[in-house]
């Protein structure tokens, strides 16, 4: 397995899980506001704590291993991580505008003229973590298609 | 040129254009009269769809429209380029999200109203990103070859 692959399933267990994880958490407190509730919020910044925590173990994990193997990345890679990156970052801006869209309109509904400060970190957060499981998924796909 | 450069190069031009007439609109016009005044907001509407409905025409209506000559060169250029406009959506997200903090700071809540300026950098900001990725891209292979 190349550390492309590596990288990639890692990416899809950390953030797929962090996505799932979050998921529930929101729906089980009826919001998607996070930052209303402290127990809600502090409870959102640990599983973002962890699920970076674990990404960048695993990255440097998989990074010492090929430095030790000198293991070398081919045109095959080279393609494959290209074609990645094209597909996630319109992936990833889909997933920005849709929930700005979402955001957005609950504002809109509350008739609300403020927004809290944590809306772009919310959105930004967003589209990192979508545009990560995009390009793992995207990589995982096509070594197997090759 | 190739006619994705001279597509990117028409793009960029068109982005610059319209970053610069709003930037102008909104120094001229205070950001806290959007909300309040129809007029203002009117021209940055037809600012903000006008500009690409312009763009999307000056394309489908010339020669532009047909890139039958796309090599392997121009692909891997094109497939490089999303990363660059991703990579400046999330600067811009960055640097609102800092500006905005710091100037809000003690009201602790950001007036609504910037959520549509914030919608409308990302996208020029994202079409300026793509055609000077694009750009970047054909430059870079013709000084390595």
């Amino acid at each position: 397995m190349s550390p492309n692959q590596k990288m990639a399933w890692g990416n899809v267990i950390v953030w797929g899980t962090y996505l799932v994880v979050s998921a529930i958490v929101l729906a089980a407190n009826g919001t998607i506001q996070f930052w209303q509730e402290d127990s809600l919020k502090n409870a959102f910044f640990t599983i973002t704590g962890v699920a970076i925590a674990s990404f960048t173990i695993m990255m440097s994990f998989v990074w010492i291993r090929a430095s030790r193997a000198r293991v070398t990345i081919d045109e095959r890679d080279h393609k494959i991580m290209n074609r990645a990156n094209a597909l996630a970052g319109p992936i990833a801006m889909t997933a920005l505008a849709v929930t700005s869209l979402v955001l957005g309109l609950v504002y809109v509904e509350d008739k609300n003229s403020v927004m809290s400060s944590y809306f772009l970190m919310y959105v930004t957060l967003i589209n990192v973590v979508v545009y990560w499981l995009a390009q793992a998924i995207h990589t995982l796909v096509a070594y197997r298609r090759n | 040129m190739a006619p994705l450069q001279k597509r990117a190069l028409i793009s960029l031009s068109m982005g610059l254009a319209l970053a610069i007439a709003l930037v102008v609109v909104f120094v001229t016009r205070d950001i806290s009269t959007f909300a309040a005044d129809l007029g203002f907001r009117l021209i940055v509407y037809a600012l903000w769809i006008g500009v690409p409905v312009a763009y999307l025409l000056l394309i489908n209506l010339t020669r532009l429209s047909k890139l039958k000559q796309v090599d392997e060169r121009d692909r891997l250029i094109k497939d490089r380029a999303p990363r660059i406009q991703w990579l400046a959506v999330i600067f811009t997200l960055a640097v609102w999200y800092v500006v905005l903090n710091e100037a809000y700071w003690n009201k602790g809540q950001i007036p609504v109203v910037y959520l549509t300026l914030i919608f409308i950098s990302i996208l020029v900001i994202s079409a300026l990103a793509e055609s000077l990725g694009i750009l970047i891209g054909y430059w870079r292979m013709n000084r390595n070859g």
